[in-house]
């Protein structure tokens, strides 16, 4: 094994000259003395040599032939099953080999449906030929989708039920799967079976250590330090790199706020690379988590694909402080990025009614918390990690201040509350608002009520002035004032009825001394013209000519209600014409002289009826002789009423013709 | 996240300062907000060299957290509608707390 020792360290070199080397000419020629070597399944997952080669995929000049080479690499693992593969910064649809296991790989196939980043896409191993083309990797996928469940819970029993020595058989199936981050997601939705699994599968991670990077797949050592991450630790075997990726998953799965993952295995390249997945990975995974719900494949991968950008813009900002691998991770770095998150939030602010900053970031935290703690269900902590990750566990497990009772929510208070909801708009006495601004139209003519006006301030008022603002309106609601000074309260205090003030210092005795010139002003404005006793407060003169003038209105009272209580209360019964003939209305009485009908003969009438004679005959002089016997008994019925009747004018005529007759 | 917070605070020109409340509740604000407040202003920044001006941290014995996150509110929202055109909506203040946080911003004029 002495020439394999050699490869090993000649391939050793060549990757790090590699990854030193920026020139292309160099690059091709390392990778053609790769291609001549003779690289065996150890010596790849040894040297991690695929990686890097995998790396140079892209390259201008080198990139076919590191293509080619990582091709042929891949035709040396068996290939069994499909498993796509993200490859997040390689993109393109090369199939990425993972040590995974059996769940993983089904996981993989479902989270190749899932289609997390624009980028990556995943061919599954089976389909490795077609891989590079993104569409083809998509179409296979979508279909064996039912397949891939199917075999994830096939092979989830087989797990279950193997012994090690049957799992490290199946590292050669699981090396074929290739791990997307979607199985990150995945596995967080299977995390009870997942367990299991996985604490059988970290005797294979072991061994697998150096096969994770075969091929640059970052995102398995990522998902593979999560799962380790979920374990309960139970694993005995644990070697150098195992317990680092443990170590990174976990704190990483902690929180995506301060995930500097170190992938103590390779180069920093690849680390940074891994770390920026595992974060993305992470964001993305609790993104899945989320959206879970969702099973159709094409919305969950756009949503995800939403999210991702989302995520990415933070990650990268996380990124770029990122510094080069380290066990430890720089909170401050992502603490920042986080706290900068308040920015964007900021903007947001109208639409999501967030607060202030302070609260921003916690529940900024708390967002992360959450969507953590979906991730870290079944972590444990690990060693080195354990100690920070807990106490921002801690940090984050602190609730919101604890309102007392009489407090709102304060998490449902939203000071850009729309129009609509004033929180007090119904209480809120709108001719009672200060000086600075009325929200009614006090000037003009005609005053509708039409609502309470949410009206703006015409400049930035205090919070000391919002303060009265609010306890102006709401003075009916005070009583005990719980020992302010009588100086702050006093704007409030100045716009109480009498009734009120006498209420609130009733409550609050210290008030007693201090707001006589209150009463003052009570007393000038309700008893006008009278002038102050002496060694009498303004207190005690208001109350005293309000005590009398009490006295005096129920005095009044009573006065008025004694005279009116004599009087017949009621409808009340008064007899009429008891003596008399009952008079009729006056036309009727017209209508029964005219026409003789009168029912009793009038005392009156026989001088008006003479008179009425007499007229007939002036006036028509034939025609009255014949009637003049007649109309004489018959006048003498009707004259009363018509001897009544005769009108002044009718009244001269009379007289003139009367006087006539006599002269002739 | 300790560390990153102390770090944020730490030395007389950080952008974040962490108000305590009586309850033992922290509040970490942007210093420029937190400025708004005369008193704060004065602690933070006064000639003396104060515990505040190292550590960037205030203690309020008589502030507790309902109120005191009230106060933070309001450095937000006085920062944002500061010289802003449009329309500046009134700050909300429940009758709940009104008496208490008039006392606050009494204290901390503002």
């Amino acid at each position: 094994m002495a020439s394999s020792a050699d490869v090993v360290k000649k391939i050793v070199r060549l990757k790090l000259q590699l990854s030193d080397t920026a020139e292309p000419g160099t690059v091709l020629k390392i990778l053609q003395k790769l291609s001549k070597l003779d690289i065996t399944i150890d010596i790849l997952a040894e040297t991690g040599i695929g990686k890097t080669v995998n790396s140079f995929r892209r390259h201008e000049e080198a990139g076919e032939i590191a293509k080619s080479l990582v091709y042929g690499w891949k035709r040396l693992v068996p290939s069994e099953s499909v498993s796509p593969v993200v490859d997040k910064g390689l993109t393109e649809g090369v199939p990425m080999r993972d040590n995974q296991w059996d769940r993983s790989f089904s996981d993989d196939e479902r989270l190749a449906q899932d289609d997390v980043n624009n980028n990556s896409l995943k061919v599954r191993s089976k389909n490795q030929d077609s891989s590079e083309d993104e569409t083809e990797c998509k179409t296979p996928q979508r279909k064996p989708d039912k397949e891939d469940k199917e075999e994830k819970k096939r092979k989830r029993k087989e797990n279950n039920n193997k012994t090690s020595e049957v799992l490290q058989e199946n590292l050669g199936i699981a090396q074929k799967d290739v791990v997307t981050k979607k199985t990150e997601n995945l596995e967080d939705k299977r995390d009870s079976s997942v367990v299991t699994k996985r604490k059988k599968n970290c005797q294979k991670e072991e061994k697998q250590g150096e096969q994770e990077c075969l091929f640059g797949s970052s995102e398995d050592t990522r998902q593979r330090s999560k799962s380790d991450s979920r374990e309960k630790r139970k694993g005995p075997s644990e070697s150098g790199q195992f317990r680092s990726e443990r170590d990174s998953k976990t704190s990483q799965s902690h929180s995506g706020i301060h995930q500097k993952k170190n992938k103590e295995s390779k180069d920093p390249s690849s680390c940074e690379i891994s770390d920026q997945r595992l974060r993305k990975g992470m964001k993305q995974s609790e993104a899945h988590n989320e959206k879970r719900r969702k099973s159709d494949d094409k919305p969950l991968s756009l949503s995800s694909k939403e999210s991702d950008d989302k995520n990415q813009s933070n990650h990268r900002k996380a990124k770029r402080k990122h510094g080069s691998n380290s066990d430890l991770e720089k909170p401050a770095m992502s603490f920042e990025s986080y706290l900068n998150y308040d920015e964007t939030v900021l903007k947001m602010k109208e639409r999501s009614g967030s607060k202030k900053s302070s609260k921003k970031i916690k529940t900024l935290v708390k967002k992360q918390k959450s969507k953590d703690s979906t991730v870290n269900a079944i972590k444990s902590p690990t060693s080195s990690p354990k100690k920070f990750q807990e106490s921002v566990m801690h940090l984050m497990d602190i609730p919101l201040p604890a309102a007392l009772p009489e407090c709102d929510d304060l998490s449902t208070m939203d000071y850009f509350k729309t129009k609509a909801e004033k929180v007090w708009s119904d209480v809120c006495d709108v001719s009672e608002d200060s000086a600075v601004f009325t929200g009614q139209r006090l000037n003009k003519k005609m005053q509708v009520y039409s609502g309470a006006k949410s009206t703006s301030l015409p400049s930035m008022m205090t919070l000391y002035h919002q303060c009265i603002r609010t306890l102006q309106n709401n003075i009916n609601l005070l009583f005990e004032t719980g020992g302010v000074p009588f100086e702050i309260l006093e704007p409030v205090l100045e716009r109480c009825t009498p009734e009120q003030l006498l209420r609130i210092e009733e409550f609050n005795p210290i008030y007693i001394g201090v707001t006589d010139h209150l009463w003052g002003k009570h007393c000038q404005r309700d008893f006008k013209g009278f002038k102050l006793n002496e060694y009498e407060s303004w207190k005690e003169m208001y109350i005293r000519l309000y005590e009398e003038r009490e006295r005096k209105f129920k005095r009044l009272t009573k006065s008025i209600v004694s005279a009116h209580s004599s009087k017949p209360k009621g409808r009340q019964v008064k007899m009429a014409f008891i003596h008399t003939v009952a008079k009729p209305p006056r036309d009727v009485r017209i209508k029964q002289e005219i026409h003789g009908t009168a029912s009793a003969p009038q005392p009156h009438p026989p001088r008006s009826s003479g008179k009425f004679q007499d007229s007939q005959l002036r006036a028509t002089s034939q025609q009255v002789e014949p009637n003049k016997s007649s109309s004489s008994s018959a006048g003498n019925t009707q004259d009363p009423r018509k001897k009544t009747r005769v009108a002044p004018m009718m009244a001269k005529s009379l007289k003139a013709f009367k006087k006539q007759l006599q002269r002739r | 996240m300790m560390d990153g917070e102390e770090r944020a605070c730490e030395g007389p020109d950080s952008m974040y300062v962490k108000l305590i409340s009586s309850d033992d509740h922290e509040f970490i604000v942007k210093r420029e907000h937190a400025l708004v407040s005369g008193t704060i202003k004065a602690m933070l920044s006064g000639p003396g060299q104060i515990a505040e001006n190292e550590t960037n941290e205030i203690k309020f014995r008589e502030i507790p957290s309902q109120v005191l996150s009230k106060v933070c509110e309001y450095f937000t929202y006085k920062a944002q509608h500061t010289n802003s055109s449009t329309e500046v909506p009134d700050f909300p203040v429940s009758p709940e707390i009104s008496l208490e946080l008039i006392i606050a911003a009494n204290f901390l004029d503002c």
